[in-house]
């Protein structure tokens, strides 16, 4: 995405001085406001574009409070999934939220997602069971109006059974975000395994194809895609366009592939 | 500033001169507002570079991972040697995961980028960071490889967008998977790639320095947060 740099374009911002400390934020801006109000009643015309001017900084600070709801959002889904607290991550979803895992295909609304997060294991998990999933590097665009949002964020795996052996995962998450009832919850998570491998074995040995759907409790729909994770090297469409160029990268070429018949 | 207001509505001062100081203060507080969320923006517009960089890299995407550099930006990776510029880096990026476009059948190249600090200039016009970075890699039957680093990095704007100015991956080691970084032997851990050998850089290396199991130690551009010193 591109964007000017305001500093530039306002010369009076080498003005700027002081510390800025946390608290200080709101009171600012709350003295900014009451300025504003004060200067309502009689509206010269120099006040009515400090006023444009101080509405455009709240949009500005709207759009970044709004990724940090959406990464604390996203990092709760993660913890909760982690230790199977499948009915706590189900109630992140919109109401028509969809949860898509690899091949498994997709689970539409939080009811049905929370019943599909059994097919990782019972809620609460059971002793011995590890199902570390990481929400690590995201990069996260807010739509302009502020109502919706994508990101993307890389997904390591640690999944293990006391006793058995423990593998290690990785893959891509692409993900939308609304804005429903004021809150921001997850429109769609799509999590993309780009390989599993066993701990012992390593990923130069061993590579463990991706689940399919169940025959036990079905999605609602297919796969929204078809693709199998390492050793093949399945390239997840990105959300965002080009941060430099501004090209979208939503529809980039993949490696064929003859087992999914992708020339 | 309160007490400014409460000065301005008491004083029985001439209409315009009250217009005139309320102008002022109103206007220095729109500026201190500018330069702190242009600064909060640089914080994303970096984080944005960074990661994009990572995933870019990840799956073969050697063109867009180097477009995102600045037109003098640099890439340095371990002992490999400076590459300045948008098409250098890119070719380098190729030849260094084997000269293809994208990854093959089998190719692992994670480079999970973590654990930002970044310093954002107060002008909004430049930025430092360092970056954690967790390298899973290999090639399907053949070899694995796990790598920890550290990324001292540089941001600059340039005709009004973010890019990066400069990447140095200070690789602390490559290991086997299947023998791990404890058992690495003295220099074992950090090789010139062949790359580097057929594509020389544009410059040398910036630093020396023993990979694992010698104490590495990238020098940090920002300073403490707390004491405000300059770690050493």
């Amino acid at each position: 995405m591109i964007k000017t740099i305001p500093t530039s374009a306002h010369p009076e911002a080498s003005l700027a001085s002081g510390p800025s400390t946390g608290s200080g934020r709101a009171s600012l801006l709350g003295a900014a406001l009451a300025v504003l109000a004060l200067l309502a009643i009689p509206i010269p015309a120099t006040a009515q574009t400090a006023q444009e001017r101080v509405s455009a900084y709240r949009e500005r600070v709207e759009r970044l409070e709004d990724q940090v709801a959406i990464e604390n959002l996203q990092a709760s889904f993660g913890y909760y999934f982690d230790k199977g607290l499948w009915g706590e991550a189900a109630a992140l979803f919109s109401r028509q939220g969809r949860f898509e895992y690899g091949q498994q295909g997709i689970y539409i609304t939080p009811a049905r997602i929370e019943r599909a997060m059994l097919l990782f294991g019972p809620e609460g998990l059971a002793p011995g069971i590890l199902n570390n999933h990481m929400m690590l590097q995201s990069v996260v665009i807010v739509a302009d109006d502020g109502r919706t949002a994508t990101g993307r964020w890389q997904g390591m795996v640690m999944l293990g059974q006391s006793g058995q052996t423990g593998q290690w995962g990785v893959g891509v998450y692409e993900n939308t975000y609304v804005l429903e009832g004021g809150v921001w919850k997850i429109s769609g998570l799509h999590f993309y395994p780009l390989g599993f491998t066993d701990y012992d074995k390593g990923w130069m040995q061993s590579q463990i194809p991706l689940a399919g759907q169940s025959a036990l409790f079905p999605p609602d729909l297919p796969p929204s895609e078809v693709y199998r994770a390492f050793p093949g090297v399945y390239v997840p469409p990105f959300s965002y366009p080009h941060p430099v160029t501004g090209e979208s990268m939503a529809d980039i070429p993949q490696p064929a592939d003859d087992v999914v018949g992708r020339p | 500033m309160r007490a400014l207001l409460f000065a301005a509505l008491l004083l029985p001062v001439p209409a315009a001169a009250q217009d005139a100081a309320q102008e002022r203060a109103l206007r220095r507080d729109i500026a201190e507002l500018d330069s702190r969320v242009a600064r909060l923006e640089g914080y994303r517009e970096v984080v944005k570079l960074q990661r994009a960089f990572a995933y870019y890299v990840d799956r073969g995407l050697w063109r867009d991972a180097a477009t995102l550099f600045a037109s003098t930006g640099t890439l340095e990776l371990g002992i490999d040697g400076v590459y300045v510029g948008p098409a250098r880096i890119e070719e380098y990026l190729r030849r260094l995961h084997g000269g293809q476009e994208g990854l093959i059948y089998g190719q692992l190249n994670e480079w999970v980028t973590l654990q930002p600090s970044i310093a954002v200039a107060d002008n909004g016009l430049s930025a430092t960071a360092r970056w954690r970075d967790l390298g899973m890699l290999g090639q399907y039957r053949q070899h694995g490889e796990w790598r920890d680093g550290i990324y001292e990095n540089t941001y600059v704007v340039e005709g009004g967008v973010w890019k990066i100015a400069s990447v140095h991956l200070y690789v602390n080691f490559v290991a086997p998977y299947a023998r791990g970084w404890a058992r690495l032997d003295e220099g074992e851990g950090l090789v010139r790639s062949a790359a580097a050998g057929d594509f020389p850089p544009d410059m040398p290396p910036t630093a020396a320095y023993a990979p694992f199991p010698a104490v590495q130690v990238p020098p940090f551009a920002q300073p403490n947060p707390v004491t405000g010193r300059a770690v050493r």
